[in-house]
């Protein structure tokens, strides 16, 4: 099975280099481009979010895993930081209001599936699926 | 992050020529888009045709720069890359954009 783990840094910089080894990776190198893109924007969001509130403004570390399983892409990413909130529903910002932020989760809710999060000793734990067929 | 800009038909074209707009460029991006934006006339075409990675931290700075624009300007966009696209179309950010296909309709038009 096809599987590679990333460990590093929450920061933009460490994200980026991170999302870049991703692409060119085990798993997402082998993927058509339109569905390796969404799971790179999936990661994005989800590490953003990481490193803009896990750790309260410090830095932490973050874990990501990324495995091919059926048709879908299966990610999980492991921070040590505060418990996060969870990826509740709800409509994302109006554009008609020219939002500025707020477009991460409606992006990741958009294009991830069978999202669970869980806290474990003292982790949190977010597993998540980007299908093929997801890839709009 | 580096940024071409040039006029034609009275209309500033601002270019990122890094493949990236992320949470990493987004300081660097607004800052040069200010500096790029003073005295532009009203309307400014940012040309995405080199970005082909953009989160929803560069969405928030592409909205962000209109503020930057001479009082009645617009900020229209050309050249989406699909990833890009995607951006705009599950957030439907591209509801208050106008968006050209390739830049030359959009200095064209």
């Amino acid at each position: 099975m096809r599987i590679q783990r990333e460990s590093f840094t929450a920061d933009p910089l460490q994200v980026r280099a991170a999302l870049l080894r991703l692409e060119r990776g085990p798993v997402l190198g082998h993927l058509a481009a339109d569905h390796r893109d969404c799971v790179l924007l999936v990661l994005a969001e989800v590490l953003n979010n990481v490193a803009e509130h896990a750790y309260g403004g410090a830095v932490g570390p973050v874990l990501v895993t990324v495995r091919q399983g059926g048709d879908g892409v299966l990610a999980r990413i492991i921070d040590r930081g505060g418990a996060a909130p969870p990826l509740e529903q709800d409509g994302g910002p109006d554009p008609a209001g020219l939002p500025e932020g707020g477009f991460g989760l409606g992006l990741i809710r958009g294009l991830a599936r069978d999202i669970c999060q869980l806290r474990r000793f003292g982790c949190n734990v977010l597993d998540l699926t980007v299908g093929a067929d997801n890839s709009r | 992050m580096q940024l071409t800009t040039k006029r034609q038909q009275g209309v500033l074209i601002v270019a990122p020529q890094d493949a990236r707009l992320d949470a990493a460029g987004v300081l660097a991006f607004k800052d040069q888009m200010r500096e790029a934006m003073r005295d532009a006339p009203g309307r400014v075409i940012l040309d995405l045709g080199a970005v082909n990675f953009l989160d929803s931290s560069g969405l928030g700075a592409v909205v962000a720069v209109r503020r930057f624009l001479a009082e009645g300007g617009v900020l229209e966009l050309a050249a989406l890359t699909p990833a890009v696209e995607r951006v705009f179309r599950l957030t439907r950010m591209d509801s208050v954009f106008t968006i050209h296909g390739a830049l030359s309709e959009a200095v064209g038009g």
